[in-house]
């Protein structure tokens, strides 16, 4: 196109005051596109493709040693037959449940409290509550306090005279047991006060002239202006949550039995244990499609209560 | 302090609710360090007493022995279990966790940076908004869709089939390249972050374009005015984007076990952290049993002790980003629209 005459205006066009302006535009067009180019090709082979490719396997007999086969719908009918594929929905839907009710209002509560603590508190305090640790590592260290054995919890127990527990080994507490890390480990707290160190002081001084009390002033000024912060983090979490991973993968391996057998453990196993790729992608096209219509319907009701 | 005011704060009530408050939050501080000291305590534990003292709040004969494996490789004979995770020194997985880390960065954020930059800055109004969207879009699409489609293509790249095709007519094969087994196949898939991506265009949408057109009136390329204006301006969003491009790939778990699975020698830690987690729960010496090959085990620190110490290894350099980069990470949170 243009591009490769844009480089000589630069030079012909000088530096007068006419030049610049007509010679700009162009010019802008070349550099504009060498540095969208990289990021673009990145997005394009590692973000959109895959996801296009996805609904072409789906569709396919696919196995990595033979030639791929157009089976229509059949890969999405097997993941529907599979006894399992209900087996790991539920469970996903149970951990996110679990999760999301445990540990999504935990940062909020805190960072509010947090606020009303002295500033040098609240430095100190936010590098201790936000600090973090590697996810692997965090992951191993409950898998050894959880252990029945050695593990410093069932010590606990012990001391307090009570029946020691098998935690991860017990198909009724396994998937609580995956959860509770998160309660006190977490660090969407940031996002949260960095919102509410922009509420202005004066709305809360107002609301005290007006005899607001404490959670009053929490009701009518805090939530309200972090809802659209909250709004967002609910979207990510509900998406993070559904695709649950590492976190059975490395402490149960979805076990025991099934017990923790989630969506995104069964298209693993689908895939790199049984190498049956098209139907391990058929069945995450319908957690794909689950997850956005949780997405939508969250959407639809942040955006009605919104207009009120 | 906005809800109790700080006029009132003499009076009973508002002390007695500071003070719950402060209870709250100290023992939200004590539970979640909790872990971390545990952590740290068992990591200087001597095998043995990991398994005789499994609930001692301090080692009584404090041992290096775990940290001592990561310049030492442990075999031994007569073990029913396989001992591979041991095959390498434990440095050499760190320093594959770094170089995965550092690529990424270096790849991710100059790129991301890029394309926000030209995305607020220089593409007309009309192609700004249709690159902002396919660069963002993929952010609300779960991602577990592209795991496969993700591992074909690394296969043979850009191909996502079993197969190179061949070129028309002839028997010869389309180029690919193969990135399985090699460190491009982790960080290549993270060139580009639509997460970081946001962060740098709420910064760059903050640049009066009057600062960029004085520096292109006095004849500077896009490149220098991106170089010399638009990157020393960014400092901040630049530290809160490395540190996000750092923790993700150093944290990053499922694409090295699938890309790097044949490749032990290329495993970061945290795929080795997983491995000898398997080992240890797989691995339950029985008490004072004088089976040579579990002796040796026990003597070379292996043991939760070491899963403890590894631990705490991959954990520093997130301790260390998140300490360095704190104040950053406020400011930059706060300028990215999360408001």
């Amino acid at each position: 196109m243009n591009d490769t005459t844009a480089l000589p205006p630069r030079s012909s066009g000088g530096r007068g005051s006419g030049g610049a302006g007509s010679a700009r535009p162009r010019y802008k067009h070349l550099a504009a596109w060498c540095f969208t180019l990289p990021g673009l090709l990145f997005q394009f082979f590692f973000g959109w493709f895959p996801i296009a490719v996805a609904f072409i396997v789906a569709f396919q007999r696919y196995y990595l040693v033979h030639p791929p086969q157009w089976i229509g719908l059949r890969n999405f009918h097997d993941a529907v037959a599979d006894p399992l594929t209900p087996v790991a929905f539920t469970n996903t839907a149970y951990y996110a449940a679990l999760s999301l009710g445990l540990t999504f209002l935990v940062p909020i509560i805190i960072s509010i409290l947090l606020m009303e603590m002295p500033p040098r508190i609240i430095r100190v305090m936010m590098v201790l509550w936000f600090l973090p640790v590697a996810s692997t590592a965090g992951i191993v260290i409950w898998k050894y306090l959880y252990n029945p054995k050695l593990g410093l919890l069932n010590g606990l127990l012990d001391m307090m005279h009570l029946p020691r527990q098998a935690w991860l080994d017990d198909p009724g507490l396994a998937m609580l047991s995956l959860v509770l890390p998160g309660v006190i480990l977490f660090s969407p707290g940031l996002v949260y006060i960095a919102s509410l160190q922009g509420i202005p002081e004066e709305l809360y001084e107002a609301a005290e002239l007006e005899g607001a009390g404490f959670l009053q002033k929490i009701r009518q000024i805090t939530l309200p202006r972090l809802r659209p912060v909250i709004a967002m983090m609910l979207i990510f979490s509900v998406i993070a949550a559904f695709q649950v991973f590492e976190q059975p993968f490395i402490m149960t391996g979805g076990g025991p039995g099934y017990a923790t057998l989630t969506v995104g453990i069964r298209i693993y196993d689908l895939a790199f244990k049984a190498y049956n790729l098209g139907k391990a992608t058929a069945l995450a096209i319908l957690l794909f499609f689950l997850i956005m219509a949780l997405v939508v319907i969250q959407r639809r009701c942040f955006r009605e209560s919104l207009d009120e | 302090m906005p809800l109790i005011p700080r006029v009132g704060r003499k009076n009973a009530r508002a002390r007695l609710l500071l003070l719950g408050i402060s209870a709250v939050l100290w023992t939200g501080v004590l539970l979640h360090l909790f872990p971390f000291w545990w952590m740290v305590v068992s990591s200087v534990k001597p095998t043995r007493e990991i398994f005789e003292r499994p609930f001692a709040m301090w080692p009584e004969n404090a041992s290096a022995a775990s940290y001592s494996l990561l310049f030492s490789t442990v075999s031994a004979k007569g073990m029913n279990l396989s001992l591979d995770v041991f095959r390498y020194p434990m440095w050499v997985y760190l320093w594959n966790s770094v170089l995965i880390a550092g690529g990424t960065v270096l790849l991710q954020v100059p790129v991301t940076a890029a394309v926000a930059y030209a995305i607020t800055k220089l593409h007309t109004p009309g192609w700004s908004k249709v690159l902002f969207l396919f660069c963002i879009g993929t952010l609300m699409i779960p991602g577990e869709i592209s795991t496969v489609p993700r591992f074909l293509l690394l296969s043979h790249f850009p191909w996502p089939t079993p197969e190179v095709p061949r070129i028309p007519l002839t028997d010869l094969e389309l180029p690919s390249f193969s990135f399985v087994g090699t460190y491009l196949g982790v960080i290549l898939p993270a060139g580009f972050s639509a997460f970081n991506l946001l962060l740098f265009k709420g910064f760059f949408d903050t640049i009066p374009d009057d600062l960029i057109d004085a520096a292109r009136m006095d004849g500077a390329s896009e490149a220098r005015v991106f170089r010399h204006i638009i990157l020393p301006l960014a400092q901040p969003i630049l530290a809160v984007t490395v540190y996000f491009a750092f923790t993700a790939a150093w944290n990053s778990f499922l694409t090295p076990w699938i890309i790097l699975m044949s490749e032990q020698g290329k495993w970061p830690l945290s795929v080795v952290l997983y491995k000898l987690q398997v080992f240890l729960t797989n691995w339950q010496p029985s008490q004072g049993s004088m089976d040579p090959a579990a002796q040796k085990l026990l003597q070379s620190g292996v043991g939760f002790n070491a899963l403890m110490a590894l631990s705490v290894v991959e954990s520093i350099p997130i301790f260390v980003a998140f300490l360095v980069f704190r104040e950053q990470l406020m400011k930059g949170v706060r300028l990215s629209g999360f408001r």
